[in-house]
C-alpha cells in the first residue's frame, strides 16, 4: 500500500508516495533519482548501498524507507559542497583508489562515518570500517591509503 | 627519455564523477516511461520446453509484453561462427538451472515479478550430466545433441618429439592439479537498459568489454541493421573478461522495447549475475615434465580437461590461448598439449583474466617448485635458468620482442629479501614461508582487429579525443588521454575523451586480451601524431620555419633550440580554421599478426603483438591448528613495457594480487548437481579489506619496440603469477603441497594431519 513518505536527504526535504515495504535504497534511486548509492547485492553483503543515517553508516538495501523518516540521511551526492569535493573524495581520486567506481560511493560513506567519529584512525580501524565494503578491482590497497591520507589532511 | 605527462601518477579522468556518485552505470539509466523487465529461468538442469502459456501473465495489469523463444528470430550467438550454440532466449531446450525461458516487461518491478509466476511452462525433464569426466564417458547424457561425448572443443598441439624430450631428462614428474570454478564477481550486477525508437534505432546501455562486438551480436540476433544498433558509452562496474559476450539481458530488454515502444531495463540480481552470466573455467590438469639435474627443462606434456558448462562461445580461446602463451615463459624443445573442453549442465564458463592461463600456470609453476625441491635447486635459480629472453623465437614461430622476465624475477625476490626457502615459525607458532612464481601473459588476437582514433582540435586549443576503447575500471580512458597529451605537448586536462560508443567513435577491438594499451593506445598516439603534423605545418608558415624544426610543449609551438621563437597552440588552431585547415587527426593501428585459429588449436606464427611478464614473491603465515593461511606481504614485479600511468599500473597490480588471494584461498562456486550452492557474497568468499596484505608493486620497463611509448599491458600477468606463488608459499611455510584450488583451511589441515601420520 502506498503512503506519504517524508525524508530529509542531504539537507533537503522530500515527500513522495511509496509502498510501505520499499527499502531506502529503492526510494533514493527510483523515486528521488539519487542513483549514486548502488545495489551490489540487495542483501546486506557488499556495502555498495552504504548511506549515513544521523551520521552512522547504514546499509540502505536493508533499511525500510519509512524507518528513515525523521533522520538526517546523507548520500554520496551530499558530500561535495558547492562543487568542492569532500577530503575523502578528493583523496580517493588523487590516490588512485577508484577503478570501476561501483563500490566507491559505499566505501566513501563508510569512511566518512569513521572519520567523523575518529578523525585519526589506525590502519586496522580503517580496514575494519570498510571491511563490509567489497571491492573487486583495487585490492583495497589504495582505498586504505586514501582514507589514511584524508585523515592526515594529505 | 624525459616525458611531460607519461609515467607520472595521473588521477583518472573519470575519478571525480565516480567519487561523487554522478557516474552512471547501466542501471542508473532511468528513462522516461521506462518499463522493468524480468526473466523467467529454468528450474531444471536439462529439459525440453513442451509448451509455454503466457496468457495469464500478459493479462496482468501493468504488464506490457511477454516474450519467449518463439518471439525471437531464432539466431544463435557467439564470437566465432563455429561456436554459436546458444540462443539469447532458448526455443526448445534449456541446459542449465537458470537458462532463460521467457521475459516480461511491466510498469514496475512488482508487476513484472508477479507476471513471471503466472507463466506456465510444461517441461519434459531430460537426463543431465554435471561432472566433466562423467560427461566424457560413452553413453553419458548429451548436453547438445550430436556432440560426441560432450567434447565442445578439443585441441592437440605438439612441438618437437616428446618421447625424446623425456629421454633427455634426468628427472621426470607427473602431477595432477585442479582449479576452482570462479565467479568474476564484478561489483556491478549485470543490467541493461534498452530504448527502441519507432524510426528503427535501438539505444542500449550495457556493461561490455567491446561495444563493437556487442553491437554485432545484438544486430545479428535481433535482425536489425548494424548501424541501427547503438551501444552507448556507460560506466562499467568491472569486467575481468566476464563481460566479453552478449547476454540474454540486453537481448530481452531490446526485444521488449521493440515490442512495447518504451524503454526497458532489466537488472540481474546478484544471484543471477553469479549463475547466469559467465564464470571461470575450472581445469583438471595432468602435467608431466622432464628436467636435467641442473634444472634445465627438457619436455612437458599436458592433458587438460576444462569444465565448460552448458554452452561454448569463447571456450576454444580459453584452452588454446593459455597454451600459446605458455610457450613464452620457460624454454622447451619438446612439448605436447592436449585439451578438451566439456559441456556439462551447469552455468556457462567463459573468459576471465588471462583466459585459461591462470589455471595452467598454477599447475606448471607448482610443479616447477616441486621439481626444484626434489633436486635441491633454488626456486629462483631454476626460473632464471629456463626463462625466455628478449628476441627469442618460440616453438610456434612467434617472436618475443621486449622481455623483462628475468628482471621481474630478480626484482621481486630482492624486494622480499629472498633467502633459500626454509620453514620458519612465527612467535605465535604459525608456519611462515615465501613462494615465487614467474609468469607470462600476452594477447593473442584470435579475432584480428584494429583500432582507430580521431582527434579534433577545438577553437580554444583543447581537444576532443574519440576512441572506441572501453573502460571497465582499468583506466583506459585516462590511458589514451595521457598518450595523446604526451604526443601533443598539452596537459591531460585539456583533453576530453569520448569513447566506447558505436555510433560516435571509430572501431576498436575491445578491452579483452589486454589489447587496450597496445592497440587502442597506439591508435590514439597515431591520431595525435597526425594532428601534431598538421599543427606544425600551419605553425611553420607563421614562424617561417621548417616543420621538422618545430616542437610542442606546454601548449606552445616553438623552434627547437630557441624556445623564445614560438606561437601559442590556440593561435595555430585558429590559423588553421581561418585557412580551411581544421586540425583533425586520424590514427589507425593493426598489429601485424598471424591468424590464430583457437578453435582448431593452430597457434603458429606471430600470435601476439607483445608478451608481458611478471613475477611475484608472496609471504604467508599458516596456522597449524586451524589451517588458515594469512597472506602477509607480496612483491609483484610487472614488465608492462612502459607505465603510461604509474598509479594505474600499481592499481592493477594491487587488485590482481588480492583477487588472486581470494581465488587461491577461499573463492569457489560450489555445486550440488546443477544447483550452485553459494551464489551470494555471503557464502562465495571474496577477500575483504581485512585480508589485504602489504603489496610492493614493482614496475619493470622493457620498452617494447611496437607498444605506444614502449607500453604493453598491465592487467593480467600478476593475477596469473600470484596463484602459484601463494601455493608455493604454503608449501615453504608448512611443507604441505595442495594441488587443488582453493587451498581451504580444511585441505591444509587434512594435509598437515597426513604428514603427521607418516
Ligand atoms: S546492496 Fe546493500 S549491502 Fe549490497
Ligand atoms: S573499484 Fe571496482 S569494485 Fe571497487
Amino acid at each position: 500500500m502506498k503512503r506519504a513518505l517524508k525524508l530529509t536527504v542531504n539537507d533537503e526535504d522530500y515527500e513522495v508516495l511509496a509502498d510501505t515495504h520499499r527499502t531506502l535504497l529503492e526510494v533514493l534511486r527510483d523515486s528521488l533519482g539519487l542513483t549514486g548509492s548502488k545495489e551490489g547485492c540487495g542483501f546486506g553483503a557488499c556495502g555498495a548501498c552504504t548511506v549515513l543515517l544521523d551520521g552512522k553508516a547504514n546499509l540502505a538495501c536493508l533499511t525500510l524507507a519509512f524507518s528513515a523518516q525523521g533522520k538526517q540521511i546523507t548520500t554520496i551526492e551530499g558530500l561535495a559542497v558547492n562543487g568542492k569535493l569532500h577530503p575523502i573524495q578528493d583523496a580517493a581520486v588523487r590516490y588512485g583508489a577508484i577503478q570501476c567506481g561501483f563500490c566507491t560511493p559505499g566505501w566513501i560513506m563508510s569512511a566518512k562515518a569513521l572519520l567523523d567519529e575518529k578523525p585519526k584512525p589506525t590502519e586496522l580501524e580503517v580496514k575494519t570500517a570498510i571491511s563490509g565494503n567489497l571491492c573487486r578491482c583495487t585490492g583495497y590497497v589504495k582505498i586504505i591509503e586514501s582514507i589514511i591520507a584524508a585523515s592526515e589532511g594529505k | 627519455m624525459d616525458y611531460a605527462v607519461l609515467g607520472k601518477r595521473t588521477p583518472k579522468i573519470d575519478g571525480v564523477a565516480k567519487a561523487t556518485g554522478s557516474a552512471r552505470f547501466s542501471r542508473d539509466m532511468i528513462l522516461p516511461r521506462m518499463l522493468y523487465g524480468w526473466i523467467l529461468r529454468s528450474p531444471y538442469a536439462h529439459a525440453r520446453i513442451l509448451n509455454i502459456d503466457t496468457s495469464r501473465a500478459a493479462a496482468l495489469p501493468g504488464v506490457k509484453a511477454v516474450i519467449t523463444g518463439r518471439d525471437t528470430a531464432g539466431v544463435k550467438f557467439g564470437v566465432f561462427r563455429e561456436t554459436r550454440d546458444q540462443y539469447a532466449l532458448p526455443i526448445d531446450i534449456v541446459r542449465y538451472i537458470g537458462d532463460e525461458v521467457a521475459a516480461v516487461a511491466a510498469v514496475d518491478e512488482d508487476a513484472a515479478q508477479e507476471a513471471l509466476e503466472l507463466i506456465n511452462v510444461d517441461y519434459e525433464v531430460l537426463p543431465a550430466v554435471f561432472d566433466p569426466l562423467e560427461a566424457m564417458r560413452l553413453g553419458a547424457p548429451l548436453v547438445h545433441e550430436g556432440v560426441d561425448r560432450n567434447i565442445s572443443a578439443h585441441v592437440l598441439i605438439q612441438f618437437g618429439d616428446i618421447e625424446e624430450g623425456f629421454r633427455e631428462a634426468d628427472h621426470v614428474r607427473e602431477d595432477h592439479f585442479e582449479t576452482a570454478n570462479i565467479s568474476h564477481s564484478t561489483m556491478e550486477p549485470y543490467a541493461a537498459t534498452a530504448s527502441y525508437d519507432p524510426s528503427g534505432y535501438l539505444d542500449v546501455w550495457v556493461p561490455n568489454q567491446g561495444p563493437f562486438m556487442r553491437r554485432r551480436a545484438l544486430s545479428n540476433t535481433l535482425k536489425l541493421p548494424l548501424d541501427n544498433v547503438r551501444i552507448h558509452k556507460v560506466h562499467i562496474g568491472g569486467a575481468f573478461g566476464g563481460r566479453s559476450e552478449m547476454m540474454s539481458c540486453e537481448f530481452c530488454a531490446s526485444l521488449l522495447s521493440m515490442k512495447t515502444g518504451r524503454p526497458v531495463q532489466i537488472a540481474y540480481t546478484r544471484e543471477e549475475t553469479f549463475t547466469c552470466t559467465r564464470q571461470k573455467h575450472p581445469f583438471i590438469v595432468d602435467i608431466k615434465t622432464g628436467m636435467k639435474w641442473d634444472g634445465t627443462l627438457t619436455a612437458r606434456q599436458y592433458r587438460v580437461i576444462a569444465d565448460g558448462g552448458a554452452y561454448l562461445n569463447t571456450g576454444p580461446i580459453t584452452i588454446s590461448d593459455s597454451f600459446a602463451i605458455a610457450l613464452a615463459s620457460y624454454r622447451f624443445a619438446h612439448v605436447r598439449y592436449e585439451a578438451s573442453r566439456i559441456y556439462t549442465n551447469k552455468g556457462v564458463r567463459g573468459a576471465m583474466k588471462g583466459q585459461g592461463s591462470q589455471q595452467l600456470r598454477f599447475a606448471e609453476d607448482s610443479q616447477l617448485d616441486m621439481m626444484a625441491n626434489d633436486l635441491g635447486l633454488d626456486p629462483i635459480e631454476i626460473r632464471l635458468k629456463n626463462a625466455v629472453e628478449p628476441n627469442e623465437m618460440l616453438l610456434n614461430k612467434s617472436r618475443v620482442t621486449s622481455c623483462g622476465l628475468k628482471e621481474t624475477i630478480r626484482e621481486s625476490a630482492a624486494a622480499m629479501k629472498w633467502e633459500k626457502p626454509s620453514q620458519k615459525t612465527t612467535r605465535d607458532g604459525r608456519g611462515k614461508g615465501a613462494g615465487i612464481s614467474a609468469m607470462i601473459s600476452g594477447f593473442s588476437m584470435g579475432i584480428r582487429t584494429s583500432s582507430s582514433s580521431f582527434i579534433k582540435f577545438n577553437e580554444d586549443g583543447q581537444i576532443t579525443l574519440l576512441s572506441g576503447t572501453v573502460d571497465n575500471g582499468q583506466g583506459n580512458e585516462t590511458m589514451v588521454a595521457i598518450i595523446a597529451a604526451e604526443e601533443l605537448g598539452i596537459p591531460v586536462e585539456d583533453i576530453r575523451v569520448v569513447n566506447a560508443d558505436t555510433t560516435l567513435t571509430p572501431q576498436d577491438p575491445g578491452s579483452y586480451s589486454m589489447a587496450a594499451t597496445f592497440v587502442s593506445g597506439n591508435a590514439a598516439r597515431l591520431a595525435a601524431a597526425d594532428a601534431k603534423r598538421q599543427l606544425l605545418e600551419i605553425a611553420a608558415e607563421k614562424l617561417e620555419a621548417n616543420p621538422a624544426d618545430l616542437d610542442i610543449r606546454d601548449k606552445r609551438i616553438f623552434v627547437k633550440g630557441s624556445p623564445g621563437k614560438g606561437i601559442g597552440l590556440k593561435d595555430v588552431v585558429w590559423a588553421g580554421l581561418a585557412s580551411g585547415r581544421p586540425v583533425l587527426g586520424k590514427g589507425h593501428y593493426q598489429p601485424d599478426l598471424a591468424f590464430m585459429d583457437t578453435v582448431h588449436g593452430k597457434i603458429e606464427g606471430q600470435v601476439t603483438g607483445a608478451y608481458t611478464f611478471g613475477a611475484t614473491v608472496a609471504e604467508v603465515e599458516v596456522d597449524r591448528e586451524t589451517g588458515r593461511v594469512d597472506v602477509t606481504k607480496v612483491a609483484a614485479a610487472h614488465d608492462c613495457g612502459r607505465a603510461i600511468n604509474r598509479m594505474a599500473v600499481e592499481g592493477q597490480i594491487d587488485g590482481s594480487v588480492v583477487i588472486g588471494q581470494g581465488q587461491v584461498f577461499s573463492e569457489e562456486m560450489r555445486w550440488d548437481g546443477g544447483q550452485c550452492l553459494n551464489a551470494s557474497y555471503t557464502s562465495y568468499g571474496l577477500a575483504t579489506a581485512l585480508e589485504t596484505p602489504q603489496v610492493l608493486p614493482i614496475i619493470v620497463e622493457s620498452d617494447d619496440p611496437n607498444g605506444p611509448f614502449g607500453a604493453k599491458e598491465a592487467a593480467e600477468t600478476i593475477n596469473i603469477a600470484i596463484v602459484p606463488s601463494l601455493a608455493n608459499a604454503v608449501f615453504h611455510a608448512v611443507g604441505v603441497r595442495i594441488q587443488s584450488l582453493p587451498i581451504s583451511p580444511e585441505k591444509v589441515l587434512g594435509a598437515l594431519e597426513s604428514c603427521k601420520a607418516l
